[in-house]
């Protein structure tokens, strides 16, 4: 099959790694001298505190310990860390994912519209009664382009809810990889597979919004999610057999979080991961064949929905 | 008295309750029926043409053609849902399945932009057919399911519900879409 993914990275990119490593050492240093300046703080803050008692300043340099270990954790730490990440997965992942899928381009810092994700209507924030909101919304590490005759795109998604009134505060709804893919058939409504629990988890209301519930054939199938539609045959049109199996299989290549919509004649995936997708660690050297590994598996898992869900076959009226 | 009252609402309400499921199932039952109608509609309509392709390729199939022919006249002739025009529905399908495995031994044909299309819509209209038939047969296992339990069986009875026959594929029309492009 032309759009079957490749499982092992074959691009020589060993004299960026170089220059990669070279920062990344650099990224190290820096990040160590944060922790030392947090360190000389949290000594330095107590004497000073000390002084500052008969004044009645106390408050305030404990104030300054932790505004300044604040500041230098998000000035040395993290930046150090983004800034090694930011060239790795410019210079790096993207020559993976070329050499995964020709027709696939990876860029870093775009992401999947916000009102791509929350028109998919696969995640809400809790409350009985009311639609999914996001109020916070961050996508990157796009992966996008043909995998063989299907349109696929892939990125990391962290959508938040604002927790109660006051604001500043955020719960999270959905930190994961969202997935969208043509689909091989044509269909006019809207169909959501969800995992088994979610009937604990959702209102009434929400339910209903979905669609009626549909009981389809396969016994494992209906163990392990819950499907609502809007018209009992396109559902079975979407949701063949082969189809029903191929849906757990891809739960066993992406997760027991898998949620899925299928809308607008295209597929819409959601598998929540918590922790940041595609991301090189500082800790390990740039060319660690581990870390290059386990990146290129997860990307191959993510591409691998195409084959999985046999979407490259198009012999029905949709080209 | 008043209990005895109590006791015959409770016995009408459940009665009104079974009865309205009864018809819930069998509108459900015309919808489903309905639903597969027009697609079995598209492919009786699709078949000349294609009986018209490959006859010009292979002729000497006549016999095939025939059979087709017959049971597309069949479905014509039959009661609208009944089980007979079930079983020639299954034979036109047997049959479209068999002229299609037959495409394959001709190269020619087969590369054609016609057949393609052909190929194409059918393939299109036989996975229509099969979630419309697997729609129409989970509204029949409800309805049967209403006519064959207890209590509700005892109202079926009252009102002449009968249990409903399924629509089955025969294994040789299941490879219709398997055909490869």
């Amino acid at each position: 099959m032309s759009g079957a993914p490749r499982q092992e990275f074959t691009g020589k990119p060993s004299d960026e790694f170089s220059d990669l490593e070279k920062l990344r050492r650099q990224s190290l240093a820096e990040r160590r001298q944060g922790i030392f300046l947090i360190i000389a703080v949290w000594i330095l803050g107590p004497l000073l505190a000390l002084g500052a008692e008969e004044m009645g300043l106390s408050w305030l340099v404990v104030l300054g310990v932790f505004g300044a270990t604040g500041w230098i954790h998000k000035h040395w730490h993290q930046n150090a860390e983004g800034h090694y990440q930011n060239i790795y997965k410019r210079q790096v992942v993207p020559a993976l994912v070329r050499s995964l899928q020709p027709g696939m381009t990876f860029i870093s810092d775009r992401g999947i519209e916000e009102h791509t994700f929350s028109s998919a209507n696969l995640y809400w924030w809790g409350i009985p009664g009311l639609r999914p909101s996001i109020d916070r919304y961050m996508s990157e590490d796009l992966s996008t382009g043909d995998v063989g005759r299907t349109r696929l795109r892939v990125a990391d998604v962290h959508a938040e809810y604002e927790k109660g009134n006051k604001g500043g505060s955020y719960g999270t709804l959905f930190r994961g990889v969202f997935i969208e893919a043509d689909f091989h058939k044509d269909f006019r409504t809207e169909l959501y597979v969800m995992p088994e629990n979610y009937l604990k988890s959702a209102s009434m209301v929400l339910l209903s919004e979905l669609g009626e519930r549909m009981d389809l054939e396969s016994p494992d199938f209906e163990k392990a999610f819950v499907v609502f539609g809007q018209d009992p045959v396109e559902a079975r049109y979407i949701l063949t057999p082969d189809m029903q199996e191929r849906l757990l299989l891809l739960k066993k290549v992406l997760g027991n979080n898998l949620r899925i919509t299928f809308k607008d004649s295209n597929v819409y995936i959601a598998t929540s991961i918590n922790k940041d997708m595609f991301d090189p660690q500082l800790s390990r050297p740039a060319n660690c064949p581990e870390q290059i590994k386990e990146l290129t598996q997860q990307l191959a898992a993510c591409f691998h929905v195409v084959e999985v869900l046999d979407l490259n076959t198009r012999i029905w009226s949709k080209q | 008295m008043i209990a005895l009252g109590v006791l015959l609402g409770v016995l009408a309400l459940v009665v009104a309750l079974m009865y309205n499921g009864f018809i819930s199932r069998r509108n459900r039952l015309r919808n489903g029926f309905a639903a597969m109608d027009v697609q079995l509609k598209k492919r009786w309509d699709l078949v000349p043409r294609l009986v018209e392709t490959v006859r010009g390729y292979a002729s000497h199939e006549q016999e095939l053609f025939e059979r087709v022919t017959k049971a597309r006249r069949g479905i014509e002739l039959a009661e609208s849902a009944g089980p007979e025009r079930f079983s020639h529905e299954q034979d036109l399908g047997a049959g479209v399945a068999r002229v299609m495995l037959l495409a394959e031994d001709y190269p020619e044909l087969k590369a054609g932009e016609q057949f393609l299309n052909l190929q194409r819509n059918l393939s299109e209209v036989e996975a229509q057919i099969a979630a419309a038939r697997r729609a129409f047969n989970a509204a029949v296992t409800d309805w049967n399911d209403g006519v064959e339990k207890f209590p509700s069986n005892l109202l079926a009875g009252i009102f002449a519900f009968r249990v409903h026959d399924w629509f089955e594929t025969p294994r040789a029309q299941r490879k219709v879409t398997d055909i490869q492009l």
